[in-house]
C-alpha cells in the first residue's frame, strides 16, 4: 500500500462536562490513562501504524495540555520531512474554560481549515476521537472500505450487557446488505448486541470536503459529528467491526473502569501490548524503587516512583511516591503525586500533583470513586477539622 | 556539583557553545567485564536499570551547554552507535555541532587505528579544527558521576592554564591504581605518576581533562611529525607539558565518581545504586540523566509478586519475588522465582522457581524453569542472549 495515502482528522470537540474534574483543565484527549499514556496516544498510534503522515488536530477550546504532549509529533514518527501534525483551534469558540460554548459549530472550523484536507495529498482520510479507547488496526478498516466499495466506513464495536450509562451511546442497526440502516440509541438495540458507533470513520477525502461545503451552504450551526452521522443514513455506509478492547470513556466511572480494566492481562495484552505498540511522550525518569516496606500486588506502575507503602489493584502514574504505611487500595494516583505516612486511600482518583498529608483516609466506593482535582493539598481540609486524624474523610460530590 | 550551582547557568550556555568542544573516548574494550563486553563496547554496558554508561557523559555535556560532542568509537561500536543515533535523547542534535561519531577509518595515509586516548584526538584533528573551538575538553565514555564541566572551564580559564586535569581523592590504600597528581599549594600540577607503588598524595586522574586546543594541536602534530610517542594522555602528553613547564592544573572534583572496570565493581555501583538516597541523586530534575527510553508500557506486578528495596523499569511483568535488585525494561520474572542482589539487563525472561542469586544477567537471556544462577565468591554472570537450561551449576 502507498504511503501517504490516508490523512488522519483528530476530532477533539468532545463531551466533557460528565468526567469533571478531571477534564477542568483539559480536554478528554489529554486525559491521563494507564499510568503512562493520554487517550490521544491511541487514535494518533492507529494512524501512524497504518502509515498516516499528515495528521489534522481540529479542537474549540485551549490545546496546551495537548501541544505539551505530542510536540512535533516525533514520538510517532510525525516531524518527517513530509506531512507532520497540524493544529486547528476554532476562533468562534468562546473561551475554552466555559463548556456552555462547547460543540454544535465546529464545522465552521472545518470548514476554515478544508485546505487541510484537499492539499494532504492523501486520497482517504480517517476521522477519529480520543474519547473512545481503542486500538484499531486503519490498514484493515482502509481494505474493507476499498472491497465493500463503500462511500463511508464506520467502524462499530458490537457489545452487549451495556451499563446503565452506556445507554448514551451512539449505535446503529445493519442490514442484511451490511450497510449501516439506522442510527439507535443502545435501548432501541432490543436485547441483542447494541453496535456502538466508535466515531471512526474512513471516506475519500474529497467526500469529507463535499460533506463540509454542503453543511456550510445549509446555514445551520453544526458539528462534524452531526454531518457524518446524516451522511452515514444518506451514503452507502459500511460497518466495519472492531474486534479488540473498546471502552467509550464519557464519565468519572467509565474512566475509571477502563483503567482498571488493564489489571486484567488479557485486557492489557489487547490495548497496549497487541500488534500496535501504543507510542507516548517519552520522559527520562528513574526507575521506580520499592522500599523495604513495600508491599504491592496486582498493580501496574510507570517509572520515577518512590514506592514504601501498601499499594493493590491500582494504577500508579509516574513520579509519585507513596510513604510507609499508607496504604492505596483499587486507585488511580497520577503523575507527581504523593501520599503521606499511614494514609489511607480506596477507590479514589487523584489527579497530577495532588498531595495527600500523612493519615489522611479518602474512602470512596466503586460506584462512586473519589476524585480529587489536580494540584490539590489535603492538608488544608485536615486542618480545617482537626478529628480528621483516622477519621474517614468524605469530599462533598462536585 | 555539590552546591556550586550559583552561576546564571543561561548567560554561560551562550558563551560556551562555541568556546569548548567534547570528544568523548569510547572505544575501549573493557575486557575486564568478561562476558558483559565480549560484543558491545564497555560505554554501551547497561546500568542501573535504564541507563547505559555512557548516558553519563553524554547528560554531563548537554547539562553544561556543550553542544559540540564527538564520540571516538573503535571497539564493537554497532550497539554504541546505535543508542547513539543523532543525540536527540540527550537533546542534543543540533542543526550546527550536535553528536558526531568519529570511527577509525583509512586513508591515503594508511589505516588510522587508533592507539591511544592522544592518538585518537591526533586522528581526528580535521574533525575538531572544523569546529575550531578554544578549548577541548576530553572525557572517557565509561565513567559514572554528574559533572558541570562549565565550573571547570571557568577553573582552566582562571588559571590561564594549558591544561586541566580533574582530580578525585582517592583512599591512599587504592592510590596505586590509579594516575596520581601532585600538585602544590595553587593547584599547579608539579608532578604525575602512574600507577605508584608509594603514592605521595591522594589526588587521582579521572581522564578528563581541558586543553587548550591550540597548545595540545601544537604538540600532536610536532610530535608525530618527529615520530615522537604522544599515543596517551596520562603516558605521555601530561609528563610532555609538565616537562616543557606549560601551566598544567589540577581541578578538584567532589561527589560520586566511579569507574567500573570489572564485573565487581560494575555490580557494586548497581547495588549502591538502589538506594534511592545514592549520592547520584538520579531524580534530581536540575540534572537529569538523560537516555534512549524504548516505548513499553507500565511494569506490572502480580498478586504473588514481592519486590523489596529493588528497581523495577516499565515493561516488566514480576510474578516472583526480586530482593534488592535492579531489573530492566521487559524483563519477565515467573512465579516462585527469587531474584536476590543482582541485576537483570533489559528483555530477559526468568521462568519458575528459577533463583538468580549475586549475579548479573546479560540482555535478552533465557533462564528456563529450574534455573540456578548463584554467585558465590564471583559474581556470576550470564551473557547477551545465553540460554540457561533447567540445570543447576554443578550438573551442566
Amino acid at each position: 500500500m502507498k504511503k501517504n495515502n490516508i490523512c488522519g482528522i483528530l476530532n477533539l470537540t468532545e463531551e466533557k462536562l460528565a468526567a469533571y474534574p478531571l477534564t477542568l483543565y483539559r480536554p478528554v484527549a489529554s486525559l491521563p490513562f494507564g499510568c503512562r499514556y493520554r487517550l490521544i496516544d491511541f487514535p494518533l498510534t492507529s494512524m501512524t501504524t497504518a502509515g498516516v503522515e499528515t495528521i489534522g488536530v481540529f479542537a474549540n477550546e485551549s490545546m496546551r495540555s495537548v501541544y505539551d504532549h505530542v510536540r512535533s509529533g516525533k514520538e510517532w514518527g510525525l516531524d518527517s520531512v513530509n506531512g507532520g501534525l497540524f493544529f486547528f483551534s476554532s476562533s468562534t469558540a468562546g473561551s475554552g474554560m466555559n463548556p456552555i460554548h462547547m460543540g454544535k459549530e465546529d464545522i465552521y472550523n472545518y470548514y476554515n481549515n478544508i485546505e487541510f484536507i484537499e492539499k494532504s495529498g492523501a486520497a482517504y482520510v480517517a476521522v477519529m476521537g480520543t474519547r473512545n479507547l481503542c486500538s484499531v488496526d486503519l490498514r484493515a478498516v482502509l481494505r474493507s472500505h476499498i472491497e465493500q466499495g463503500a462511500a463511508i466506513t464506520v467502524v462499530y464495536k458490537a457489545l452487549d450487557n451495556l451499563s446503565l450509562e452506556d445507554l448514551t451511546l451512539p449505535c446503529m442497526t445493519i442490514g442484511s446488505d451490511g450497510k449501516v440502516k439506522t442510527l439507535v440509541s443502545p435501548s432501541d438495540s432490543d436485547g441483542g448486541k447494541a453496535l456502538v458507533n466508535t466515531e471512526i470513520y474512513l471516506m475519500r477525502s474529497d467526500l469529507l470536503a463535499k460533506l463540509i461545503r454542503h453543511a456550510i451552504a445549509a446555514g445551520e450551526p453544526c458539528d462534524l459529528r452531526d454531518v457524518i452521522q446524516q451522511a452515514m443514513i444518506q451514503l452507502p455506509t459500511v460497518g466495519f467491526e472492531y474486534t479488540g478492547y473498546f471502552r467509550s470513556i464519557h464519565s468519572i466511572k467509565s474512566y475509571y473502569d477502563a483503567n482498571m480494566d488493564l489489571l486484567n492481562d488479557a485486557h492489557m495484552t489487547a490495548l497496549l501490548k497487541g500488534t500496535q505498540i501504543i507510542h507516548t511522550k517519552v520522559k527520562n525518569e528513574a526507575p521506580t524503587y520499592y522500599g523495604r516496606t513495600s508491599i504491592v500486588r496486582n498493580t501496574l506502575a510507570a517509572n520515577g516512583c518512590i514506592i514504601k507503602g501498601a499499594v493493590s489493584d491500582s494504577l500508579i502514574f509516574r513520579n509519585v511516591s507513596i510513604e510507609k504505611d499508607a496504604s492505596v487500595d483499587r486507585c488511580i494516583i497520577m503523575q507527581g503525586s504523593s501520599i503521606g505516612i499511614g494514609a489511607e486511600l480506596q477507590y479514589v482518583i487523584l489527579d497530577k500533583q495532588v498531595i495527600i498529608e500523612p493519615f489522611t483516609r479518602l474512602i470512596g466506593s466503586r460506584e462512586q470513586p473519589i476524585t480529587i482535582e489536580k494540584n490539590s493539598n489535603l492538608s488544608r481540609i485536615v486542618k480545617e477539622s482537626e478529628s480528621a486524624r483516622g477519621k474517614v474523610y468524605h469530599l462533598n460530590e462536585r | 556539583m555539590k552546591g556550586k550551582r550559583g552561576l546564571a547557568p543561561c548567560l554561560f550556555l551562550i558563551k560556551m557553545k562555541k568556546e569548548m568542544i567534547a570528544l568523548i573516548l569510547a572505544g575501549g574494550q573493557g575486557s575486564r567485564l568478561g562476558k558483559l563486553t565480549r560484543t558491545i563496547a564497555k560505554p554501551a554496558i547497561p546500568f542501573g536499570g535504564k541507563y547505559r554508561i555512557i548516558d553519563f557523559s553524554l547528560s554531563n555535556c548537554a547539562n553544561s551547554g556543550i553542544h559540540t560532542v564527538g564520540v571516538v568509537t573503535q571497539y564493537q561500536p554497532l550497539e554504541l552507535n546505535n543508542h547513539i543515533g543523532s543525540g536527540s535523547h540527550w537533546g542534543l542534535d543540533f542543526k550546527e555541532g550536535g553528536v558526531t561519531i568519529l570511527q577509525p577509518h583509512s586513508s591515503l595515509d594508511g589505516e588510522k587505528w587508533f592507539e591511544g586516548t592522544a592518538h585518537a584526538i591526533y586522528q581526528n584533528i580535521s574533525y575538531i579544527d572544523s569546529h575550531n573551538p578554544t578549548y577541548l575538553l576530553i572525557l572517557s565514555g565509561d565513567h559514572i558521576y554528574k559533572m558541570d564541566y562549565e565550573y571547570m572551564l571557568h577553573y582552566h580559564k582562571k588559571k590561564k592554564a594549558a591544561a586541566t586535569v580533574s582530580v578525585i581523592r582517592v583512599p591512599i590504600e587504592e592510590a596505586s591504581r590509579f594516575g596520581m597528581m601532585n600538585t602544590d599549594h595553587t593547584g599547579r600540577i608539579i608532578e604525575f605518576e602512574e600507577k605508584p607503588a608509594e603514592p605521595k598524595s591522594n589526588l587521582a586522574s579521572m581522564g578528563i581533562y581541558i586543553f587548550t586546543w591550540e597548545v595540545l594541536r601544537r604538540y600532536l602534530v610536532e610530535s608525530y611529525a618527529t615520530d615522537q610517542d604522544m599515543a596517551d594522555f596520562g603516558k605521555n602528553v601530561i609528563p610532555s607539558f609538565l616537562a616543557n613547564g606549560e601551566n598544567v592544573f589540577a581541578y578538584a572534583f567532589e561527589g560520586y565518581w566511579k569507574d567500573v572496570g570489572t564485573v565487581k565493581s560494575l555490580w557494586e555501583a548497581n547495588m549502591s545504586f538502589i538506594n534511592p538516597d545514592h549520592e547520584l541523586n538520579i531524580r534530581d530534575k536540575l540534572w537529569r540523566i538523560y537516555s534512549k527510553n524504548p516505548v513499553a508500557p507500565p511494569h506490572y506486578l502480580t498478586n504473588e509478586a514481592q519486590v523489596r528495596e529493588s528497581l523495577i523499569v516499565d515493561g516488566c511483568y514480576i510474578a516472583g519475588q526480586v530482593d534488592h535488585s535492579i531489573v530492566s525494561q521487559n524483563v519477565k520474572i515467573g512465579m516462585n522465582s527469587q531474584v536476590k542482589d543482582s541485576i537483570v539487563m533489559a528483555n530477559t525472561v526468568i521462568g519458575r522457581n528459577v533463583t538468580v542469586d549475586r549475579a548479573i544477567i546479560g540482555e535478552h537471556a533465557v533462564l528456563a524453569d529450574n534455573a540456578q544462577i548463584i554467585g558465590r565468591n564471583e559474581i556470576e554472570v550470564i551473557g547477551y542472549n545465553e540460554i540457561v537450561g533447567g540445570l543447576t551449576d554443578e550438573e551442566e
